[in-house]
């Protein structure tokens, strides 16, 4: 006696065997497209003729960023299927500063509906990230027939204060100072004092052995440049003891080396402004001296006078 | 008959001279002294009176002449008053507690100690100079507002041995602060050398005036909120009342800094701008301070 049959009758299977098919193709497809991939479209700028192919400008982003050319004479990149890579520190073979002075353009300049700027951006970004191409392809002299005679000193002006502000670009440095001072009338007083460069640096401070008068506290978050802090000892034992200060400043910081890079096979790779880099920075100081403990165990009374 | 006569004439001569003796000392009254008057015109306690000093146990049992201390015996500093030309040419400090006595010279009331709330060494101004004696302002009150009818003394002062006084500190500047027209003057004998506006007191926390005080300390203090410019403490109360802001030290009048030093706004004190504060902290230690209407 044979098993009662269970298996699914043959023309049931044919019909799972197709749906699963063609499951699998339309997935298949669907995981086949490179995530985040869209086309570029055209951004502003210029066009020679309205060609779409010859342009001198940005290209729109999926993500709403105006990206640029690096690869003058590449085939352009409109009606293809657009990757995007992400944040990379590297592309062109450029060194990490060419790959600082691109981002700063991109960042500072870059994102703009303006045509001239976006123009200007895209002959600047040309020259850094590979002027060996475009110079061959016949550098800003031949771009610059794209857009209207009118318009071509304006881009030219500022295509070259772009490269001039990139060439002289010094990437931003922090650094901070810090000074305790001791009250000769009264050991358990002093000051803290906080020099930070730049100006908009801003630190946290511990204090070893004191605490801040105002506060009670050991710590203290926002110290910015120029603080004047009154501080208050806090002895560990009735021995002499120092008073020690130790920071942790950040600033903003500014371009790093990195772009945000958008590629296409076979055709121009595009990129867009990259990620800053804040500044961190740190800073200690210490008694000069050592402060002595009285007799007493709590810090003797000042007159108050009647303010 | 002869003897009789005699006799007569001896009794008569008698009788003329007793009048006579009677007379004369009708015209020269016995004196008559009441155990209540007492010299006026000049101390008892002179250059002439010998001058015992007191033992170390004698002066530490007197009451120290501190910021916050009331002590009866004091004179308010204006009996007799200060020389308004700034008599204090230089400030002292002292080797060892010292004694002060009343205006009599001869009975002790206080003492000063040789260091003071900080530990620094207390700056003693003297106002008058009389051979062996120095009339002295003190820190100290010698009654309080509240006990006195709803007004005291501002400054107060005492008498010490010259002697005791060392290492003197010139005193080339004198500091003049009118209520009137809400300004503090540096001066230099008697030329100006600076004029700030600053803050007095209100009408209900007046300043005093019409007195003259010292810087007797100056320091940082975080619970006053003066962290960057040192609290200028004088000599000088609040004259009419105990305490103007509270506390228990004594109606303080001292000179410090405050954002807003200008108009009648403070509880006594003497607000000053950051140049103001600067430059008084610049001043010696002993500096007076004289307050005009």
């Amino acid at each position: 006696m044979t098993a009662p049959s269970h298996a699914i009758p043959s023309h049931h299977r044919r019909r799972q065997v197709i749906v699963t098919v063609l499951a699998l193709a339309i997935g298949g497809v669907v995981l086949a497209q490179p995530i985040g991939a869209e086309a570029a479209t055209l951004g502003p700028g210029y066009d020679w003729h309205g060609q779409a192919t010859s342009h001198l400008g940005g290209y729109l982003d999926p993500d709403g960023s105006v990206s640029y050319c690096i690869n003058a004479g590449a085939p352009s990149a409109i009606g293809r299927v657009t990757t995007d890579a992400g944040i990379v520190e590297q592309v062109n073979g450029l060194s990490p500063a060419s790959m600082t002075q691109l981002n700063l353009v991109l960042s500072r300049h870059g994102n703009t509906g303006d045509d001239n700027t976006a123009a200007a951006v895209a002959m600047a970004v040309w020259s850094i990230a590979g002027n060996a191409d475009y110079q061959a392809e016949g550098g800003d002299a031949f771009v610059l027939g794209r857009a209207p005679a009118s318009e071509r000193a304006a881009i030219q002006a500022l295509a070259d204060g772009y490269r001039a502000e990139a060439a002289a670009y010094v990437p931003a440095t922090g650094s901070a100072t810090m000074a305790l001072s001791i009250d000769q009338g009264n050991h358990y007083l002093g000051v803290l004092d906080v020099v930070a460069t730049p100006a908009s640096s801003a630190g946290t401070i511990t204090l070893t052995n004191a605490v801040f008068a105002d506060s009670n506290s050991p710590t203290r978050a926002g110290v910015a440049d120029g603080a004047h802090l009154a501080i208050r000892g806090t002895p560990p034992s009735a021995d002499p003891y120092r008073v020690m200060a130790t920071g942790d400043f950040g600033a903003p910081g500014g371009p790093a080396a990195n772009v945000h890079l958008y590629t296409t096979s076979g055709a121009q790779t595009l990129t867009a402004s990259g990620i800053s880099r804040p500044l961190a920075f740190s800073a200690s100081a210490m008694d000069a001296a050592d402060r002595l403990v009285p007799g007493v165990t709590t810090p003797p009374h000042l007159p108050v006078v009647s303010g | 008959m002869i003897v009789r006569r005699a006799a007569l004439v001896a009794i008569v001569a008698v009788l003329v001279a007793g009048l006579g003796i009677a007379g004369a000392l009708a015209s020269h009254p016995a004196p008559h002294r009441t155990a209540s008057q007492a010299p006026t015109t000049r101390p008892t306690g002179d250059a002439t009176t010998p001058y015992h000093p007191l033992s170390a146990t004698a002066i530490a049992a007197l009451p120290e002449v501190r910021y916050d201390a009331v002590v009866a015996g004091l004179a308010a500093s204006t009996d007799p008053p200060v020389n308004a030309t700034g008599a204090a040419d230089a400030a002292y400090s002292i080797a060892a507690d010292t004694p002060i006595y009343g205006s009599d010279r001869m009975t002790p009331i206080a003492r000063f100690s040789a260091t003071n709330f900080l530990g620094k060494p207390t700056v003693v101004v003297a106002i008058e100079m009389d051979g062996d004696w120095a009339r002295v302002l003190t820190p100290a009150r010698r009654a309080l507002p509240s006990q006195s009818g709803g007004r005291a003394p501002a400054q107060t002062a005492g008498w010490i041995r010259t002697a005791a006084l060392i290492d003197p500190v010139v005193l080339p500047r004198r500091i003049v602060v009118s209520l009137a027209a809400q300004t503090l003057t540096i001066l230099a004998g008697q030329s100006v050398e600076r004029t700030f506006r600053v803050g007095v007191g209100t009408p209900s926390t007046p300043t005093p005036h019409g007195v003259t005080g010292y810087l007797q300390a100056r320091y940082l203090d975080p619970a006053q909120n003066q962290t960057r410019h040192p609290v200028q403490l004088t000599s000088l109360h609040s004259s009419t009342a105990d305490e103007p802001f509270g506390g228990g030290d004594g109606g303080l009048i001292g000179a410090h800094y405050e954002r807003t030093a200008t108009g009648a706004v403070s509880h006594g004190c003497i607000r000053l701008s950051t140049a103001a504060i600067e430059t008084v902290n610049s001043l010696p230690l002993g500096t007076l301070i004289s307050i005009e209407p």
